[in-house]
């Protein structure tokens, strides 16, 4: 059953076997996985729980509802956006659906750096292939390319660069164009419209509104959470515990990490917090003569391969199309104003292309004393080389795709009509706050790690520290992976799930 | 609660604010919100400003309005909409009302820290509310420019200001945008994987529609 949070009206208790924490893509699947395996399990959501007719399309009403913050999540110095989920089904709600695994380059990294075992390509084989199962991934084609990807498309093969098709997990799709609001058609195969009821019709206890704000922890076992249960706008309302024999975090990497540094977690080497990688994207705005819509239809279909090589340092920008409604681009146009007006007026006819960095910069989660979460990040100087890479390609793409001008969207804009121009953008003009950053791929602030010394948990999820406790979200993986991090997170839930199941005793 | 009297809160210079905001920062929202209540230079309040806000103060609804009227000035760009400045105040409200404490803090020494410094950083005396509108202008491109904590600030009014105006239908024809494609409560895309059976148990009913019994207790 699902239980919402917001029209309790007393305190509660509850006791399972497992708990789960977040009901993202880590949380959703892993607890579903559970679940199906005999367990009995309850998943806790700090959000709401929102059907598909609730996705109304409109970005005033949905960016409060499923994000983080109301969708003002930002680094302290405010220079880099980032866009989380919250609500049953996490942020595989209102994302855009692409679907690749992880890098075999990655994972061999992760093994050779971090002795994580169990994750090599091989072994972790078969679980992809069964997300991808799971999720009815795709690849998507000719018809599926909306005008805006089509004229990357275009761009990509004039310069004879590498890019293809993506794949991803919809099914009965219309092209409506409003995924980073929900799916108004229930067409997204994500957390919320597959796991959630597989889970609920294998016995898991979905409670929507429940916070959690502390691990309970007794003699180095964890025993339970507890938190509060909260009204739609995140305002609290009461208290709730949950005792379980084995707590499962999944609240994404930056909630997990927050939650074990708010619980006072043992951490002998500090490490809980550290080493957030964040994917970092800037926008690059075409303004071409026709017409584009870019807000219709599927948002990205099409990827740019010909600066992202994880055999190579400096080959770490993957280039997408990425288009927003009204509020996601006016907030990312530079200016104000009448200037911004204008350019505004022009939104019909923009193309935006975003380079996105396979990133090495660590940032770091902390709380404060208040509790609010707080997120330091700035771009290490090989990390600028890269964007200013990404973003000169991206507007090369532009201009071998016919757009009249391309603003790059610095504090003082940069208008790019020809290759010479090109030169204008280097990375010594990348300092904070002097171009729009976006990022919506958190990970590593709770890596796993062979060894205590650098990483939280271990390879199978378990706490390093403390007995009984796991983490099951994008906060596990040790680096960046440099491509969409969905099925990867989907598929670490199934691979802690399994070892959750392992470790707890069978009732005879 | 109405915050119609309250003023900008004034910022003390404490540890944890100097590593939150750093250095300059903290001195600007420190010197900005002294300043700010030395100054107190008479205001033209509109009588809408007296709210009813929920975390606002009048003076706090006058500076969120000059902002955003600046912020959101179309000029002469073709059809665009002109800011409902009453509804990104009250976005502005509802923010601040729902956002966490320190937030709340921080952005309400903003206001005061914009509307007493803002002029000074570009030579002007005088608070924001009351410059011309090209001085006022002027005080925005200094402040986008500027150091470090100048943008922050810009950046953070900006957002908001941003997010309230163009949420607006009203906004969207100069756009050329046709808005949402489906009426609201549409349920066209459910039934296939809903069950009923697992409709919540609102309210503290913690037996499952389906008649499941649960473990659980009330304290
Ligand atoms: C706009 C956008 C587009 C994206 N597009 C793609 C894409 O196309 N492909 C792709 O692979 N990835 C995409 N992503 C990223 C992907 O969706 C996420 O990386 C992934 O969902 C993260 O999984 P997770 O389990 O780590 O966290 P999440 O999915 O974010 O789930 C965490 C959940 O835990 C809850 N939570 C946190 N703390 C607590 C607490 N203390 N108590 C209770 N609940 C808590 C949160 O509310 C949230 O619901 C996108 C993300 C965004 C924002
Ligand atoms: S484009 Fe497809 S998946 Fe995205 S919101 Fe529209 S119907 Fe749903």
């Amino acid at each position: 059953m699902i239980v919402k949070g917001r029209s309790l009206t007393k305190a509660f208790h509850r006791r399972c076997d497992v708990v789960v924490v977040g009901t993202g893509a880590g949380g959703a699947m892993c607890a579903r996985q559970l679940a199906r395996a005999g367990r009995d399990v309850v998943a806790l959501e700090m959000g709401g729980f929102h059907r598909p007719s609730e996705f109304t399309q409109r970005e005033d009403e949905m960016l409060p509802m499923l994000f983080q913050e109301r969708a003002a999540r930002a680094t302290k110095d405010m220079s880099v956006t980032v866009l989380q989920g919250r609500g049953v089904g996490g942020s595989t709600v209102h994302n855009t659906n692409l679907c690749k695994r992880t890098p075999d380059a990655v994972l061999d990294e992760w093994a050779r750096r971090f002795g994580v075992s169990g994750w090599s390509p091989a072994e972790v084989a078969a679980d992809f292939a069964a997300t991808e199962k799971d999720l009815s991934v795709s690849v998507l084609g000719e018809a599926q390319l909306n005008a805006a990807n089509r004229i990357m498309k275009t761009g990509t093969e004039a310069l004879g660069w590498k890019g293809g098709f993506l794949s991803h997990n919809r099914v009965g799709c219309v092209g409506s164009g409003f995924c980073e609001l929900g799916c108004a058609f229930n067409a997204k195969q994500n957390a919320l419209k597959v796991l959630i009821p597989d889970g609920l019709a294998a016995g898991l206890d979905v409670y929507s509104d429940c916070e959690v704000t502390a691990v309970k922890v007794e003699r180095g076992r964890a025993v339970g959470v507890s938190g509060r249960y909260v009204d739609a706008d995140g305002l609290p309302l009461g208290e709730f515990e949950v005792s379980a024999d084995a707590v499962v975090l999944a609240g994404s990497a930056v909630g997990t990490a927050a939650l074990m540094l708010r619980s006072g977690l043992p951490d002998p080497h500090s490490e809980a917090g550290r080493h957030l990688h964040l994917h970092p994207g800037a926008p690059v705005a075409g303004v071409y003569d026709e017409p584009v819509l870019g807000w219709k239809g599927i948002p990205q279909s099409w990827e740019v391969m010909e600066f992202l090589d994880f055999e190579r340092d400096d080959k770490r920008v993957w280039i997408v199309g990425n288009f927003a409604h009204p509020i996601g681009t006016a907030t990312n146009l530079p200016g104000f104003g009448p200037e911004h007006a204008r350019l505004m007026g022009e939104y019909a006819h923009l193309v935006v292309f975003t380079p996105m960095l396979h990133d090495r910069t660590e940032g770091r989660v902390t709380v404060t004393r208040r509790g609010r979460i707080q997120l330091q990040y700035t771009l290490s100087a090989g990390d600028r080389e890269q964007m200013a890479l990404g973003l000169r390609e991206s507007a090369r793409l532009h201009l071998a795709a016919g757009a009249k001008r391309v603003v790059v969207p610095f504090v003082e804009p940069v208008e790019v009509t020809s290759e010479r121009d090109l030169g204008l953008i280097t990375a010594e003009r990348l300092g904070p706050l002097e171009l729009p950053v976006l990022a919506v791929h958190p990970m590593s602030a709770a890596r796993m790690s062979g060894s205590a010394k650098d990483g939280v948990v271990r390879p199978d999820g378990r706490h390093h520290q403390v007995e009984n406790l796991y983490a099951a979200d994008g906060g596990l993986f040790p680096t960046s992976i440099g491509v969409p991090p969905q099925i990867s997170i989907y598929t670490a839930g199934r691979i802690v799930a399994r070892h959750v199941d392992a470790a707890l005793p069978r009732a005879s | 609660m109405s915050g119609a009297a309250r003023e900008p809160s004034s910022v003390a210079i404490t540890r944890r604010r100097l590593l939150r905001w750093g250095v300059g920062g903290t001195l600007l929202l420190g010197v900005g919100s002294l300043v700010w209540r030395a100054r107190r230079a008479p205001l033209a309040e509109p009588a809408w400003a007296a709210g009813p806000w929920k975390v606002l103060s009048r003076v706090e609804a006058v500076i969120v309005a000059a902002v955003a009227a600046r912020l959101l000035d179309p000029g002469d760009a073709e059809n665009a909409a002109a800011p409902d400045l009453l509804a990104v105040t009250r976005f502005f409200d509802r923010f601040l009302h729902l956002a966490h404490p320190e937030v709340r803090r921080d952005l309400r020494a903003l206001l005061g820290a914009f509307d007493g410094v803002g002029p000074l950083s570009v030579g002007l005396p005088g608070r924001f509310v009351n410059l011309p509108l090209d001085e006022q202008a002027r005080v925005l491109v200094r402040w986008e420019r500027g150091p470090h904590p100048m943008r922050m600030g810009f950046t953070a009014l900006k957002q908001l200001s941003f997010m309230a105006h163009y949420g607006r239908d009203a906004t969207w024809p100069a756009l050329g945008y046709d808005g949402p494609i489906v009426p609201r409560g549409y349920a066209g895309g459910e039934g296939a994987w809903f069950d009923p059976a697992w409709a919540a148990a609102d309210g503290d009913d913690l037996v499952g529609a389906d008649g499941r019994r649960r473990k659980a207790s009330a304290t």
